[in-house]
């Protein structure tokens, strides 16, 4: 891809009041040398050069000092551009612009449609994508040259040769990888609802407290399985110790046919017990059954709903009953039209399924007047059945004793293991239910927790996993973080290292061309350029001819690698030379890119603008002011030669 | 397209680390993709979830 400028237009801008156009040629010529004397605008063009190319952020000061005088109010800054896509392709324009509003401080960046100067402005910059994402301002002041740079690449405290390097090859880039990766590790675990511990420290804590929900659960289930196991063991004792009871009791036949009846009793008690307790619960669950007063209620209710008519089965005949009437409920006349509409309009009152749960609430309703099951009689009737169960047992009881007052010996003790028995298996049978209930009331009525009762246990050992699992999970991300992170690094390092030795060879080649009084050399590249020489192993002090050379065979070096080729724009790159060096730069400096432009002063034509007069592809743009303070913009070598003769003032 | 030197440091510590050739394309390409200002987050959670690390140990 090629990057060449064409033009640029100012408007209101330092340069003057009113619009001032530079034209470069289409296609540009490859020199372009434009005298300016000092105080025209040079550094505010380069400046709005750079500005422009990567949409820079411009303070209110910066954008009032690109301001022509207090009269103006706003001004414009056009860069055109022609771009060459990758393969040669057709050549395209671009207009990059910067409208300036001097009274507000404010500017707007936008892209003129290609061949169109004045027409549709699109905002921001509008190129290809794989140029825009290069076009940074630390990089684009590499080839808008700031003649800063020159000095500061050899600044060891500025680091600026290796800026360079890491903004050629988008090295920042990684810098900025590094911290995505550590915002998107920090959202990710933030969504997390247990983010306590993220350290190691904080997932063996996590552990810790897991298995001691683990082990707490197993404890409480090795006591319910030894609780149970007891049980199972007491109830076959129960079984003995009655069926011996009974053999004793046998022995006696009167006392036998009262055990036997008692027996039969128990028996009848129990189903009739069974059978109460379910008649109470179908009857718990209809309201109407629960008292006269709740029927009651239910009963008018069922008895308006069915007046108002509103289920499906009645809806219809509702209305069409007072299309019919002649006369509205609410007292006004019907028509026809209002009989029509109503009839019309009726089904879009109630829909199927709410007509149908309507009417089976209604029937519900009004059946509840006729229940015969009445809660408070059920509970009666399973009172009455507790106290038979109760005299029976006690009649039970009464024979025992009858039959140990006979004289039987053994069913003293007996009948004492039966009760110790039963005492026993009462206080098991809450063990056991307390252990392994998982209903909330009883868990309640006990004040289970996760020590006492096994469900809750599970339920704590399942919580304590989870969080240990997110846990474990966020460690592992912060692991998995770090390790990228690291792995960044090493590249950067490693990339670097590799690039600075390229930059350094690459250097000193051209170095061979530029400097040929003293053999000047890039020792290393470690920050900023460190020199030596044929005479000196450490050079530090070189003249700014040299200063210069480095500058430029060590851009050239790094911008030959570039994907891109670009232009290169210097302002006065030979006013600091003395004239020996300047005839030997201006030898070798056209052959270093494609485009160069270079804002010179007058006392740069001798050994330096010179050497360009003889080159065909050459422009030269001579800018100069009348003695009314107009400017004028000349071209040609003839203008530019006259303009130095007559010794502008600077 | 990112530059040879840094797929050449990305190839060289994908080797001392162990990593495998897919870790190492996914590494290259989630480079390239923040160098063309294009990275989805999405692709640093697939490229983390490629990085094993071992169980860490109980302190105690």
């Amino acid at each position: 891809m090629k990057i060449r400028i064409t033009d640029w237009r100012c408007d209101n801008l330092r340069i003057g009041e009113g619009t001032e156009v530079f034209e470069l040629g289409d296609p540009p010529a490859r020199w372009s040398l434009v005298q300016m004397p000092n105080g025209l605008g040079k550094t505010s063009t380069m400046t709005l050069i750079r500005a422009v190319l990567g949409e820079e952020d411009l303070s209110v000061e910066k954008v009032r000092g690109f301001r022509a005088n207090d009269t103006v109010e706003s001004g414009t800054f056009e860069l055109g551009l022609l771009i060459e896509g990758r393969g040669g392709g057709q050549a395209k324009h671009y207009r990059l612009t910067a409208d300036f509003d001097f009274k507000a401080g404010t500017y707007r960046y936008s892209t003129l449609r290609a061949e169109e100067r004045g027409g549709g402005h699109e905002p921001g910059l509008v190129l290809p994508s794989d140029l825009k994402h290069i076009l940074k301002p630390e990089f684009i002041k590499l080839f808008v040259f700031d003649g800063e740079l020159a000095r500061d690449i050899r600044d060891l405290n500025k680091a600026a040769a290796d800026h360079a390097i890491r903004t050629l090859y988008q090295l920042d880039d990684l810098s900025r990888l590094r911290q995505r990766i550590r915002d998107a590790v920090s959202k990710r675990q933030e969504a997390l609802e247990r983010t306590s511990g993220r350290t190691q420290k904080g997932v063996s804590r996590h552990q810790k407290i897991f298995d001691e929900a683990a082990g707490q659960l197993a404890t409480l289930k090795k006591a319910l399985a030894e609780k149970k196991s007891t049980r199972t063991k007491l109830k076959r004792e129960q079984e003995g110790v009655r069926t011996q009871i009974e053999e004793h009791i046998a022995r006696s036949g009167d006392l036998n046919d009262r055990r036997l009846k008692l027996s039969k009793d128990a028996n009848d008690i129990a189903s009739d017990i069974q059978t109460t307790t379910l008649a109470a619960l179908i009857a718990y669950r209809n309201p109407a059954t629960l008292s006269p007063t709740i029927r009651s209620r239910l009963t008018n209710l069922g008895t308006v709903l069915t007046k108002a008519r509103l289920p499906k089965s009645v809806s219809s005949d509702f209305f069409d009953e007072i299309a019919d009437e002649g006369e509205c409920i609410c007292g006004r006349p019907i028509g026809d039209a209002e009989r029509e509409i109503l009839k019309h309009r009726k089904e879009q009152y109630l829909a199927q399924d709410q007509i149908s749960a309507i009417a089976a609430m209604k029937d519900r309703l009004n059946s509840s007047a006729t229940s015969e099951t009445s809660f408070s009689a059920t509970c009666d009737t399973l009172h009455g059945k507790l106290e038979d169960r109760q005299a029976n047992e006690k009649a039970m009881d009464r024979l025992k004793q009858e039959a140990e007052e006979r004289g039987d010996e053994d069913m003293g003790p007996l009948t004492e293991r039966e009760s110790e028995i039963n005492v026993e298996l009462a206080a098991l049978n809450i063990d056991i239910e307390r252990l392994e209930t998982a209903d909330t009331a009883k868990q309640r009525s006990y004040q289970s927790t996760a020590k006492t009762n096994i469900p809750l246990a599970q339920k704590h050992l399942g919580e304590c996993k989870a969080t240990l699992d997110e846990v474990e999970a966020s460690f592992r991300l912060s692991r998995q973080r770090d390790s990228l992170l690291d792995q960044l690094s090493r590249i950067e390092k490693k990339a670097l290292a590799e690039l600075r030795e390229v930059i350094r060879t690459e250097t000193n080649d051209r170095l061979k061309t530029l400097v040929k009084m003293e053999q000047l050399r890039v020792k290393r590249i470690d920050g900023a350029l460190e020199l030596e020489s044929d005479k000196s192993s450490s050079k530090d002090d070189v003249s700014e001819g040299q200063s210069l050379s480095v500058a430029y065979a060590f851009l050239t070096a790094l911008l030959s690698k570039a994907p891109f080729e670009l232009p290169f724009i210097v302002d006065s790159p030979a006013v600091s030379l003395d004239l020996d060096v300047r005839k030997e730069v201006s030898k070798v400096i056209p052959t270093l890119f494609e485009q160069m432009i270079f804002f010179v002063i007058s006392s740069e034509q001798a050994a330096f603008a010179e050497s360009f007069y003889e080159l065909e592809d050459t422009r030269f743009v001579t800018l100069s002011k009348t003695a009314d303070g107009r400017i004028e913009t000349h071209y040609g070598l003839d203008e530019f030669k006259r303009q130095s003769g007559e010794g502008i003032a600077e | 397209m990112i530059d040879n030197a840094i797929r050449r440091a990305v190839k060289a510590v994908c080797k001392v680390d162990g990593m495998n050739e897919d870790y190492e394309r996914a590494l290259a390409t989630l480079i390239e993709n923040t160098m063309m200002d294009n990275l989805d987050t999405s692709d640093i959670y697939d490229l983390l979830d490629k990085i094993e690390v071992e169980e860490p140990a109980d302190e105690d």
